[in-house]
């Protein structure tokens, strides 16, 4: 019996820890009413846990020419991470990452990410925030993509991609022959199934749980490396 | 007896046969909703597949130009052909300019005209109308190479002008 117990406490400590190791610890995916008068109602944008503009790590006692320099040792190490220097100077190191963020077993599409991360190292801190040229790309099907030095992205053989829809398109209509009446008449489609790995529908009600929490995971893992990286060097 | 079993029978039959049609029919209320189903997947899919390729195709010439980046000048001049001009970028770099300018004009010109009687008087007549137009589209990609002539940047700029 209490062989029992103990091994429902495990499989009990097992599910929190794996629930609390699934919680984004920096950013998360919100929606909100879009503002323009055209184009989607909602849209869905990545921000900081804290409500802040930039995520900050703190490291006490360091200096601004320390953090940097620790930076520098940070990438050096990360070579999949490149550092943009016409975007960098001594207040800002910015540098960027191309790569898979989950395929359709778990997004129900195949997702990759163009990030831009910019480090503002300060006294004791440093402000992160990812770039505004960060994007998400999505595809039905496995597509090959590449990445120039200069961030240009293309498919291989021009294969169908493109940015991954946080919100699924509205329904839409579409002008249609009907060749009985000899006339035409207008086909509602509804854009947004073709979208499954969408977090949100077009009224922005949550429907990818899942997705979302990969999604923030995902860059999360650019602010935790960075912080686990800096954290061991200040020891 | 008899007639009694076979009413029976005969109720149970009909029973049957009304349980059968109405099944038959919600079968096929249920495989119609299910086509109309999948042909709402297979439209929206077509519309999405449509989408994916034009922003693919349209990411190529992009991602063409910026390829060179980390290659030499020289060889994009094999491949390219001659570029418009070459200029030096101010210290031991230089820059390789390819410009394409394509114009294009339609419309016409027809000239109004005044109808005068005897006395002067204007009778008639009808204005010019003009609907000539032109437009220009200017292109340029500058390659810039460093002192080895190794391509460091691709820019590019375009211009539309109609008049």
């Amino acid at each position: 019996m209490n062989r029992m117990k103990t091994g429902w406490v495990f499989v009990w400590l097992l599910f929190i820890s794996l629930q609390v190791h699934a919680q984004s610890k920096y950013v998360q995916i919100i929606v909100a009413p879009s503002t323009y008068t055209y184009g989607p109602r909602f849209v869905a944008s990545l921000v900081p846990l804290t409500g802040q503009k930039t995520v900050v790590l703190n490291f006490p006692g360091k200096s601004k020419q320390e953090l940097t320099r620790n930076i520098f040792a940070y990438l050096q190490q990360r070579p999949q991470l490149i550092l943009k220097p016409k975007y960098s100077n001594e207040d800002l190191i910015t540098y960027r990452d191309f790569s898979i963020v989950c395929d359709s077993s778990k997004c129900m599409a195949y997702l990759a990410a163009l990030t831009y991360v910019y480090a503002m190292p300060e006294d004791g801190k440093i402000q992160l925030r990812f770039g505004k040229g960060s994007t998400l790309f999505s595809s039905l099907y496995k597509v090959d993509l590449r990445i120039t030095r200069q961030d240009d992205v293309a498919s291989i053989g021009n294969a169908p991609f493109n940015e991954y829809k946080f919100v699924q398109p509205e329904d839409g209509g579409e002008l249609r022959s009907n060749k009985i009446l000899s006339g035409y008449h207008t086909a509602v489609i509804h854009y947004g199934i073709a979208y499954p790995e969408s977090i949100y529908d077009p009224k922005g009600k949550l429907i990818n749980p899942g997705v979302k929490q990969i999604i923030e995971q995902y860059y999360d893992t650019y602010i935790t490396d960075l912080n686990d990286f800096l954290g061991k060097l200040a020891k | 007896m008899y007639q009694k079993v076979s009413s029976i029978t005969t109720l149970l039959c009909a029973l049957l046969c009304v349980m059968g049609s109405q099944v038959h029919a919600q079968n096929k209320k249920e495989l119609k909703k299910q086509a109309k189903e999948a042909q709402e997947l297979q439209d929206a899919i077509k519309r999405r597949l449509t989408t994916d390729a034009a922003y693919a195709e349209s990411k190529r010439p992009a991602f063409n130009r910026s390829s060179w980046v980390g290659h030499s000048l020289k060889d994009l001049i094999a491949s390219w052909g001659a570029p418009s001009r070459v200029v030096t970028d101010g210290g031991n770099g230089q820059i390789a300019l390819y410009e394409n300018t394509s114009t294009n004009s339609g419309g016409s010109y027809k000239p109004g005209y005044t109808v005068y009687n005897g006395f002067g008087q204007v009778v008639g007549g009808e204005a010019s109308v003009d609907t000539r137009w032109q437009s220009q589209y200017d292109e340029r990609v500058s390659f810039f190479a460093d002192e080895k002539g190794i391509i460091t940047e691709v820019k590019f700029e375009n211009n539309y002008r109609s008049h």
